[in-house]
């Protein structure tokens, strides 16, 4: 499949003016789920700025101010209630602080395709999501990879690896993981 | 994925919940470290093409 994955922090590096950049991912269209939309043209330059996940860009190679898919990875808590029955060396597996029952995860926070892409640029693109992470886990360690989803989509994550753990508080979405 | 999921933790309360990560990671050892994954494309921050990038957009 031809196209090149750009970081949203090299674009921003490269550009004096955010209001294109912004004009830019303001052409990603996205009919399917709407948050997908409402990322990237709302929260992904605020949320790259605070360093709070980092956004790459799906360009097409022929013409590469077409945005054809994006996916953001960030950080997050993975948090054990007091009482949760774990073993010691599952504790340990996790890197669980034993004061605060906190570890770490990374977070594939959001991955979309455009509407006029090509069916399996999905696929793809969780291929380089988690090649990238993996090259971080190498850097930084940590080997717990996150993903929320609703569940119309559970059995496509599950084919792909992923394992459900459980759901979020609202139980509107399915947690999954994938150890690296 | 969803917006979401960048302000809530994973929070593991219960023994279902224990044992699906635990399932996760047995998997994950017989496997063996994650290798390169074949076919992954590289980030590309060429300044020629985030130049291209936005000419297409005038």
């Amino acid at each position: 499949m031809n196209y090149i994955i750009v970081s949203l922090r090299g674009i921003l590096a490269q550009t004096d003016s955010e209001d294109s950049v912004c004009a830019l991912l303001n052409t990603f269209k996205c009919s399917r789920d709407h948050d997908r939309e409402h990322f990237l043209w709302n929260l992904a330059i605020q949320f790259e700025k605070r360093c709070m996940s980092r956004t790459y860009l799906a360009v097409d190679v022929s013409d590469p101010s077409h945005i054809l898919g994006y996916f953001s990875l960030g950080m997050k808590c993975l948090r054990l209630r007091e009482d949760a029955p774990i073993s010691r060396s599952m504790r340990n597996k996790m890197n669980v602080d034993s004061e605060t029952d906190i570890a770490q995860s990374y977070l594939l926070g959001q991955l979309g395709r455009s509407d006029d892409s090509p069916k399996g640029l999905g696929s793809m693109l969780l291929i380089d999501a988690l090649d990238l992470i993996r090259q971080s886990s190498e850097i930084v360690g940590c080997r717990v990879v996150r993903l929320d989803c609703s569940s119309n989509v559970e059995s496509y994550y599950t084919s792909q690896g992923w394992k459900r753990v459980g759901t979020n508080e609202s139980r509107s979405l399915i947690q999954m993981a994938i150890v690296l | 994925m969803a917006t979401q999921s960048f302000f809530e933790d994973m929070v593991i309360e219960n023994a279902e919940q224990i044992a699906n990560l635990e399932e996760a990671f047995k998997i994950a050892d017989a496997r063996g470290p994650m290798r390169p994954l074949p076919g992954a494309h590289k980030p590309n921050d060429d300044p020629d093409l985030i130049r291209r990038m936005f000419k297409g957009l005038e």
